[in-house]
């Protein structure tokens, strides 16, 4: 193959996003897939948050593969038997359609179509074994005995990432690594809509904590698709090396609970998936490029499974696809001249999103198994107390324990809301207070 | 209760795979006879490592990997090398 001017490793959302940034600034683009189709190999409990898509690409609604509009989400407190579940409704959202359930082996296929319209060269079922190197400096990569050459490789290689690895950029994070296993179960959309209170085509995404994972710090999640069921574990890489948590049991163990078990009756098993993923980013924006290279996507840390999931990876994506750019307009495609990259992301907000995301992630992994009771036994007693009068929601400060599940559980646990403008979270506040008075709970005695 | 509970067996055999004859994953076997731990047995969702006691030998199994990358990180003899499988193999997830 002729030298092209930029390589992007990985057809994912960021790679698609990054391949579609190059091509619209006329740099020739080579995109490569390792599975037969994009979107064969990811696993995710995938919520699309549509900002940054809809960036790229305005009209995505018409044509996209979207499961479910979300319009409910919740966070669940899971005991041995009980549970404590904070529910979300916010009628706009439906309006708004700020948020989609998808699978992301559709989603990812036609992302990497839309990278070919724009004039990308996609080419699938081709792994990179690792990178060409000239005097220390990327030039290309290799596959298998072929290569292709160069001026600059992206690598949206996704956190098992080889040119993150192979240019030595990559940074040990296996401490932030987790172990999803994830199951999707075939349910009919119309019990779907009547189990989960949901209008015709209206999705919820359910998160949450403790049992049977609270000994980990593991996390789980439950989605709806149009006619499935998405639920997946997670459980911290460290815990599973020290050989304290089988997570394949746990998943039984977490599908077993009564009440996650009145979700799931009747469904039955579709497809089985495991994946490791990434969580909270990397700090050193300076580690993300090098000499010929830069690096996007979950590659670079942009993930987080207990934020926003996707958009940070597709919005790194869209910020190498501006640096490259810029560079290509000095003609050097060093370090220095990528360095771009670094100022690109920080005006995005980004690494100060993740490195909240990362704070939360700790949060969630240091805290003990009975810290966990402990918290989950407050939000109980909080219960208690509104039900006994009113209370000035709007202003947290006024209640020391109000204050408490404001900063502990609202402003970490659902993050997923400080994407939305204040008066929207604000609103959702006020809503989460006036719902805790008819919160589904029974107590444990 | 759900219509039916699943073995990991079960569950695999609602996987797509492209098996590649040539195996991405090799295990140094020796190492695993000085391993006390084995996290692998209990680590792989896919149940793609067993330990034959009678034998004294690692078994396993990479036509059935779900890819996850697990194994590469928790192997404390360094005894499990693990790749992606070639460009086109491998699992082939419709519902990821």
């Amino acid at each position: 193959m002729d030298k092209v001017d930029c390589v992007v490793v990985g057809a994912g959302p960021a790679g698609s996003s990054c391949a579609i940034g190059l091509a619209r600034k006329g740099i020739k683009t080579v995109l490569l897939e390792r599975g037969r189709e994009a979107g064969g190999k990811n696993v995710a409990s995938f919520v699309l948050f549509t900002d940054v898509l809809r960036m790229i690409i305005p009209e995505f609604e018409d044509e996209a593969p979207l499961e479910r509009v979300v319009t409910d989400n919740s966070f669940i407190c899971l005991f041995n038997k009980d549970f404590l579940e904070f529910r979300m409704r916010f009628s706009d959202f439906s309006e708004k359609r700020s948020a989609y359930t998808a699978y992301r082996s559709k989603f990812d296929k036609w992302f990497a179509q839309k990278a070919e319209e724009e004039g990308v060269e996609l080419i699938r079922g081709v792994l990179v074994t690792g990178l060409l190197k000239e005097k220390g400096r990327v030039v290309g990569v290799r596959i298998g005995n072929e290569e292709i050459l160069a001026d600059v490789v992206v690598g949206a290689d996704g956190v098992l990432s080889v040119v993150s690895r192979d240019s030595g950029l990559y940074e040990d994070d296996t401490s932030r690594y987790k172990l999803g296993i994830k199951e999707v179960l075939d349910l009919p959309p119309e019990i779907i809509e009547e189990r989960f209170q949901l209008s015709k085509g209206e999705g919820c995404i359910k998160d949450g904590w403790g049992y049977p994972l609270s000994d980990v710090g593991g996390v789980f999640s439950l989605y709806t698709n149009t006619d499935s069921i998405s639920i997946a574990v997670f459980a911290p890489i460290d815990s599973i090396r020290q050989g304290r948590v089988n997570l394949r049991q746990r998943l039984e163990e977490f599908k077993a609970h009564p009440y996650i078990n009145s979700l799931l009756i009747g469904s039955s098993l579709r497809e089985y998936e495991a994946h490791i993923l990434s969580d909270g980013g990397r700090l050193k924006l300076k580690r993300l490029y090098s000499d010929g290279v830069i690096l996007c996507g979950e590659a670079g840390g942009f993930m987080s499974s207990t934020w926003v999931g996707v958009p940070p990876a597709m919005l790194s994506g869209l910020k190498a696809a501006e640096a490259v750019a810029l560079a290509k307009r000095r003609g050097r495609y060093d370090a220095e001249s990528l360095s771009c990259y670094a100022d690109l992301l920080r005006q995005t907000g980004l690494p100060r999103t993740l490195y909240n995301a990362r704070r939360f992630s700790n949060l969630i992994v240091s805290l003990k198994g009975e810290q966990i009771e402990k918290l989950n036994c407050n939000l109980i007693r909080l219960t208690e107390d509104f039900t006994l009068g009113e209370i000035d929601f709007l202003s947290p400060g006024s209640s020391p324990m109000l204050s408490r599940i404001f900063d502990d559980f609202v402003m970490e646990f659902l993050p997923k809301y400080l994407r939305y403008p204040l008066k929207t979270i604000v609103k959702s506040l006020a809503n989460l207070l006036v719902l805790i008075k008819k919160v589904k709970i029974r107590r444990s005695v | 209760m759900l219509s039916k509970s699943f073995s990991v067996q079960d569950k695999l055999a609602r996987v797509h795979f492209i098996i590649d004859k040539e195996p991405h994953i090799t295990v140094d076997k020796a190492k695993c006879l000085e391993c006390e731990s084995k996290p692998c047995l209990p680590a792989c969702p896919a149940e793609n490592y067993n330990y034959n006691e009678e034998a004294r030998e690692l078994t396993y199994n990479h036509e059935g990997c779900l890819e996850c990358g697990t194994c590469r990180f928790i192997c404390p003899m360094d005894a499990i090398t693990w790749s992606y499988p070639r460009g086109g193999f491998g699992v082939a997830y419709k519902w990821g």
